[in-house]
């Protein structure tokens, strides 16, 4: 911490042999602990001090929002969508989504692949319908 | 071709009434882990002494429609014949990594995957040739499931008699009573499959309500 002379309010640094010997452009030995505005170490350290909750809260606030943005997700997936047509959508190899309504309602097995509007028909469901209905109709 | 079509479906009905079918073939269902085959294998046991199948707890232990025929269940005075079919487990989304996180190998687990979708779909179409139907619940979780819901409206649309078995009764979280409040129109007992306790209502229900 750097040291000011008392009467010409010069400033020596910390430890420095003049405070020793006295001033030299005044000869007076009192001198006064000063802060260094260069350093300002205290004013920053505070800062960060504040800063520290407003991390802490940030990050708590992002822990939520992943944990809130999970829930959600997952409350939307299985969320049955009435303009589904398909009764099995293939996300990637060993991952599927089913459509239990189509499944129960519909005889005939569409697949849809992710969701990029590619779709594929099962025909023998397809034709096993309308065989049923062709015997029904007799 | 109309008077041969009502012929024909007069002698059917006849038919139909002289041999009453004696049969009744009963589809066990509910989502994954509720404990259908650990009911089914019960039920069997204590009637016929065998076994249905494997249990597991990673899910989709079961995963083609496995059926036992001439199970004969005697309950009350009444006597009731079933053909039971113990079907893998109902569900919307069936991924590998779920089976990766119970120590399966990736071929393992997709292969699993693989089946366990084929097996969903085989356990609808079951539906098309079934009497009745066990639901079976797991009483410690939520009933108010996407896959309960569809099933059980599907089941109602079809007027096929439907029973709710309140499984994992042993387990001190269970509530049976919360799956009573959600789907009060339909006959409910609450069982623990895996110790047997209050099967015999079970039984009791079943001769009731498919005999």
């Amino acid at each position: 911490m750097p040291h000011k002379c008392t009467r010409c309010e010069n400033i020596f640094t910390d430890g420095a042999v003049e405070i020793l010997n006295g001033c030299p452009s005044c000869g007076w030995n009192k001198f006064l602990y000063v802060r260094d505005e260069s350093e300002t170490p205290p004013s920053t350290k505070t800062e960060v001090d504040k800063q520290e909750p407003a991390k802490k809260f940030l990050k708590e606030i992002d822990e939520f929002l992943v944990d809130h943005g999970v829930e959600v997700e997952e409350k939307v997936e299985p969320e049955p969508d009435e303009d589904r047509i398909e009764s099995v959508r293939i996300m990637a190899p060993g991952s599927y989504e089913l459509n239990l309504d189509a499944l129960l309602e519909r005889k005939e097995i569409i697949m849809a692949m992710k969701e990029d509007g590619t779709y594929m028909v099962h025909l023998p469901s397809v034709f096993d319908n309308k065989k049923l209905r062709k015997k029904r109709k007799r | 071709m109309g008077l041969i079509k009502k012929v024909k479906k007069n002698f059917s009905s006849l038919w139909k009434g002289i041999f009453k079918k004696k049969v009744a073939r009963i589809g066990i269902y509910g989502p994954p882990n509720a404990g259908k085959t650990t009911l089914a294998n019960r039920i069997i046991r204590d009637w016929t002494g065998d076994a249905m199948g494997a249990v597991s707890e990673i899910p989709h232990e079961t995963r083609r429609a496995r059926r036992r025929e001439g199970v004969t269940i005697e309950s009350n005075g009444s006597k009731v014949t079933l053909d039971i079919v113990d079907t893998p487990g109902l569900a919307t989304k069936i991924d590998f990594h779920d089976f990766m996180a119970h120590g399966m190998e990736e071929e393992e687990a997709k292969r699993r995957a693989k089946e366990a979708t084929e097996g969903i779909i085989e356990a609808v179409k079951w539906l098309e040739d079934l009497d009745g139907v066990i639901l079976v619940m797991d009483a410690t979780e939520d009933p108010f499931t996407q896959v309960n819901v569809t099933v059980i409206g599907n089941m109602e649309a079809r007027n096929l008699p439907l029973l709710i078995a309140a499984n994992k009764i042993d387990l001190p979280e269970s509530s049976p009573a919360r799956i009573r409040s959600a789907f009060p129109q339909h006959p409910l007992v609450p069982i623990s499959a895996l110790d047997g306790q209050n099967i015999d209502t079970l039984y009791e229900e079943i001769a009731d309500h498919f005999g």
